[in-house]
């Protein structure tokens, strides 16, 4: 391989890493996000009524799984295929129905979170332990009332915060610790109250470390003529330290509206373990990140109106060395995004006659400014101002439930330095329609559909990496189609509900990394067609007692072909790491102060690179693990104790050829409320 | 229904595919192949990060293609970044870069050791045997002095990261190309032998990559900076003068020497970087002159990536850095094409017989 395609290579697996880690802000409602429509307790993860497929974890599914990071539970979703590349500090993101992680809008506290050098926000940044429910809406967002920004994208991701608990009471104080394999110890501590009638206060902060060293089989190993088949290595430079802080107020105005404010400093420094390469371990890369997130939002709802204004402002740094002896002069790269951002959104609800008809139109727009500085010799040091309107129009009734919507987008960039020879990208501006239609066929009976028409807009790295950036990328567009329906029957006290969903896709354009012999290109060049179908079902039984029984359990099946060259020897094979097949069941008991859960996930063969021979084939897995939890009245105090077993049976798989994931790792949890 | 759809598009590229190698193999000219039962070695450099570096053995005269035969002699693959591969006597002497070793095999390609310098890893790049010794690059900015009987490494420090080397009268030359420097180097280092000391260095064109003997003289190909504007090059040094004169051909991509005659690859790209058809020029090195275009019959070498030459054919290989590469093996004499083949690996680099 050449020097430049080495270079590449590192780039991508660099920015892949280093890609900005914000933290999941609280604050946004719940019934900003429709939950009033969400069924209750009883239900599935699916909304039923929705116009688009729709997944829904709350904070009850959140707690009884036991899982620690989005990831683990973004894996066990219908249609959502998450990539990770091993360990607490591995890049994990998310890809929905094939598009590619950079088409999943992440919505944190109401505002769009763009991680503008690399395009796909890494999953690990966000914090479970002060998230309250997370939402994903396949397609095009079914909640008008949503951010301007996340219309344009292939689906959206909406992570919600704890509600805070301000009532009458004094403070409320949460102390508690973690303990994972691999050394891993995660102190946290939360203290929320009331400032004054009407509003409240909370302040969080966590500290997590890990030594990262688990261990992975390493493929069979040759030294001179013996062969040593299965050795056990541990992950060597993997070491984790994250702290994160967050200080969150929420108030209601004397004149009905409410005002919520956040500010987030995350601060981490981990080692990148890097690729396991036969023969050889000499992990020699590091990297920091400090990360300042602040916003504030007011909303009210008033007569047929509802309106909501917001800005944010984010600063991120990172900072990454490598020190390996092939270089020269060991590597110390700086980088700074700098986001400041403002958001509508303005809805009138116009009642049509009785049994509840209503029109629905929401106008929202996106206001952001973002800039990156690298110290890099030829960064131009690129500024993005970006504005996204989107216009909507819902009619609802009893049984119908019909939306029409476009967003339009409009990108200006332009360069910091006065260097007259630096270029920057031409505007760009696309419009992005969409429509999506739900209809009660019988009793339960949910028909559904949509068509939609996105995008994403080339990163800056695509654009403006030394030499491998090219400006004249147009975007990469994704259109979407699908259709379904959801079922759902009560049979007494217990539950079923299912979905089928099938779904043709198309992108077009698409962003690659195009080599030659002396630098890589990017270009727009590919094009992937997908088909695929996402089914679930799920069962909800009261036992005995308070005690209830869950079973849920979905299956994906895509079909996603590489149409980008004709005389390609990959022409009509599976893209990357993409399984034909892949599903998740979840299994869980409990009563409101204890919980019993299983899950399991289970991923099909695909391929690391896109021949799909037998050379290129990774193997299927099954992940299953286990989490308890229960909670212990001590006179004034809430006791929470919570235990998880992960890859119980030390699967040795991999997502990402040569990132093996962790075997069978075991974690406790002690909190104390008071 | 999904599922048979999609594996009957399987089965019908699979087809197509055969049908188009089995095409290629028509164009074999029975007559002009020199009878050889003997084994060539194709080694594909994998992708960069993925350990699939391997080596495919073929046969032309059964014109049998074998991949995974290093895998089933050895129980372990060959690692990561397979850069080079030198025939030294009954071995066969692979340098796998990322992996930091040089793996030693038999010709049925069982390994037989391993070879690293005894103090720290290094990432070797290229091979070169002379003086009953075997010399290696490493990128870190040493030259390797391998004895093959003890498999012992000394070092010596030359240039920033060196790629190819040669041996001639008593001195090695690497090229020390400086790859991974935000402005790439631009000179040759001239090392020793007998002393094993670094004696001087020659000043080329920018990020020197091959080295080839020819005729007696040194043939350098270099990169160029694409970052400052300075294009691909193939000089050739005076040994005794050490006078560096440019050879002038356009993007060239690729050198090996057979005899007197060097092989020139030449690619480029057009506007939107999509990569011409490789071409192969021959340069008389005795005399100093072109000796015209080498491929005779017409044979299109899409996306061309390396040159290669053995006693009995020279090599032009393709690759689109993601999929499996192809071969092409011309016969010297007359520039038609022997055969083609798929090389079942990514980026097939270097043929050694």
């Amino acid at each position: 391989m050449t020097a430049s395609g080495i270079e590449l290579a590192i780039l991508l697996t660099v920015s892949a890493v280093r890609g900005t880690c914000v933290d999941a802000q609280p604050s946004e409602r719940a019934d900003t996000l429709g939950a009033a429509r969400v069924s209750d307790t009883r239900g599935g993860r699916s909304r039923l009524d929705s116009g688009v497929p729709t997944l829904r974890v709350g904070s009850a599914a959140l707690e009884r799984s036991g899982a620690r990071d989005l990831a683990e539970v973004l894996r066990t979703l219908p249609g959502l295929n998450v990539k990770d590349y091993g360990g607490i500090g591995g890049l994990k993101t998310v890809s929905v129905r094939g598009l590619g992680a950079a088409h999943t809008a992440l919505c944190s506290d109401g505002f769009l979170l763009t991680d503008i050098q690399q395009g796909a926000m890494d999953l690990s940044a966000f914090d479970l332990d002060d998230t309250g429910s997370i939402d994903v809406e396949i397609g095009t967002p079914d909640e008008l009332f949503s951010p301007a920004g996340s219309f344009p994208a292939g689906s959206a991701l909406r992570i919600s915060p704890k509600a805070l608990d301000f009532g009458d009471g004094p403070l409320k104080t949460s102390a508690g610790i973690g303990w994972g394999s691999f050394n891993s110890w995660k102190p946290r501590v939360r203290v929320e109250g009331r400032l004054a009638p009407g509003w409240g206060v909370s302040a969080r902060a966590s500290w997590l470390r890990s030594d990262g060293d688990y261990p992975f089989h390493d493929a069979k190993v040759i030294s001179g003529g013996a062969s040593s088949a299965g050795n056990t290595l541990r992950r060597e430079g993997a070491d984790v330290s994250v702290l994160k802080t967050g200080l969150r107020l929420e108030g209601n105005t004397r004149r009905g509206g409410t005002l919520t404010a956040g500010a987030d400093w995350t601060s981490s420094e981990r080692g990148l373990p890097g690729a396991v390469i036969y023969y050889t371990q000499n992990p020699t890369e590091r990297l920091w990140d400090r990360d300042l997130s602040l916003r504030s939002a007011y909303e009210r709802t008033a007569g047929g109106w509802r309106f909501r204004a917001g800005g944010f402002f984010r600063q991120h740094f990172t900072r990454y060395t490598n020190d390996d002896a092939l270089y020269p002069t060991p590597l110390d790269d700086r980088y700074l995004q700098r986001h400041l951002g403002a958001s509508g959104i303005v809805q009138r609800g116009i009642p049509l006659g009785p049994a509840g008809r209503e029109l629905r139109l929401a106008l929202a727009q996106d206001l952001s400014f973002a800039s990156l500085a690298a110290d890099m010799m030829a960064c131009p040091d690129p500024q993005r101002l970006s504005s996204v309107s989107a216009l909507n129009l819902q009619y609802r009734s009893e049984r119908l439930t019909a939306t029409a919507g476009v967003a339009a987008t409009y990108v200006h960039e332009q360069s910091r330095k006065p260097d007259a020879s630096v270029q920057t990208a031409p505007d760009r501006s696309r419009l992005s329609p969409s429509a999506s239609l739900s209809w009660l066929a019988a009793k339960g009976l949910h028909l559904r559909a949509f068509i939609k028409d996105g995008f994403r807009v080339p990163t800056f790295n695509d654009l403006y990496y030394d030499h491998f950036g090219t400006i004249h990328l147009v975007p990469e567009k994704a259109f979407q189609t699908g259709a379904g329906a959801a079922w759902q029957v009560d049979a007494g006290a217990a539950r079923l509900s299912f979905t089928a969903d099938a779904y043709y896709n198309r992108v077009r354009d698409k962003i690659i990394a195009v080599p030659t012999l002396f630098v890589w290109h990017m270009r727009n060049l590919g094009r992937v067609d997908m088909k695929g179908a996402d089914l679930s079902a799920s069962a909800f039984v009261p036992l005995w007692g308070k005690y209830a029984f869950r079973a849920e359990a979905n299956w994906s099946v895509l079909d996603a072909v590489d149409l980008s060259k004709p005389e390609a020897k990959n022409y009509g094979y599976q893209i990357e790491y993409t399984p034909f097949n892949s599903g998740a069941a979840c299994l869980s008991l409990s009563s409101r102060t204890a919980s019993l859960s299983y899950t399991l996930c289970a991923v099909g063969r695909r391929w690391y690179l896109p021949q799909n021979i037998a050379a290129n084939e990774m193997p299927a897995y099954f992940d299953h693990s286990l989490a308890v939890r229960k909670d212990f009245r001590v006179h004034a105090a809430l006791l929470s104790l919570a235990a998880e077993a992960l890859n119980l049976t030390d699967v040795n798989y991999e997502i990402v050829r040569s990132y093996p994931m962790p075997g069978r790792q075991f974690r406790l949890s002690l909190q104390i409320t008071i | 229904m999904k599922r048979i759809s999609f594996i009957g598009k399987l089965l019908l590229v699979a087809a197509a595919g055969m049908f188009a190698l089995s095409c290629d193999k028509g164009n074999r000219d029975e007559d002009s192949v020199v009878s050889l039962d003997r084994a060539f070695f194709i080694l594909n450099e994998g992708s960069y990060l993925k350990n699939n570096a391997s080596v495919t053995r073929y046969n032309p005269e059964t014109k049998r293609v074998e991949s995974g035969v290093f895998e089933e002699q050895n129980g372990a693959g060959l690692g990561d970044t397979g850069q080079d591969v030198l025939a030294v006597g009954d071995e066969l002497y692979i340098s796998v870069n990322v992996s930091q070793h040089i793996r030693v095999t038999d010709r049925n390609l069982k390994s037989k050791a391993v070879i690293s310098p005894a103090d720290a890893p290094l990432s070797p790049r290229y091979l070169c045997q002379g003086g009953g010794k075997v010399y290696v690059t490493y990128y870190e900015g040493f030259l390797g002095e391998i004895d093959p009987a003890t498999r012992a490494v000394r070092t010596v420090a030359v240039g920033p990261n060196p790629d190819g080397v040669v041996y001639a009268n008593g001195k090695i030359y690497t090229a020390d190309s400086g790859g991974y420097l935000d402005v790439p180097n631009t000179s040759l280092s001239v090392v020793d032998a007998s002393s094993f000391t670094r004696t001087g260095s020659i000043t080329v064109n920018s990020n020197p990559t091959s080295l080839v003997l020819c005729a007696g003289a040194l043939f350098v190909y270099s990169y160029g900076s694409y970052k400052e504007g300075i294009p691909a090059k193939l000089q050739r040094v005076d040994l005794s003068t050490q006078q560096v004169t440019d050879i002038d051909y356009d993007s060239v991509s690729g050198i090996a020497a057979r005899g007197d005659m060097l092989y020139v690859l030449c690619g480029g790209y057009d506007e939107q970087w999509n990569p011409l058809p490789g071409r192969i020029y021959k340069y008389d090195a005795a005399r100093g002159q072109k000796a015209g275009e080498f491929v005779t019959d017409g044979t299109v070498i899409a996306n061309a990536y390396k040159i290669c030459a053995t006693e009995h054919f020279i090599w032009a290989t393709a690759s689109d850095y993601t999929n499996n590469g192809d071969v092409y093996a011309f016969n010297p004499a007359d520039g038609k094409l022997v055969a083609k083949l798929d090389s079942k690996g990514v980026n097939p680099s270097i043929i050694v017989e």
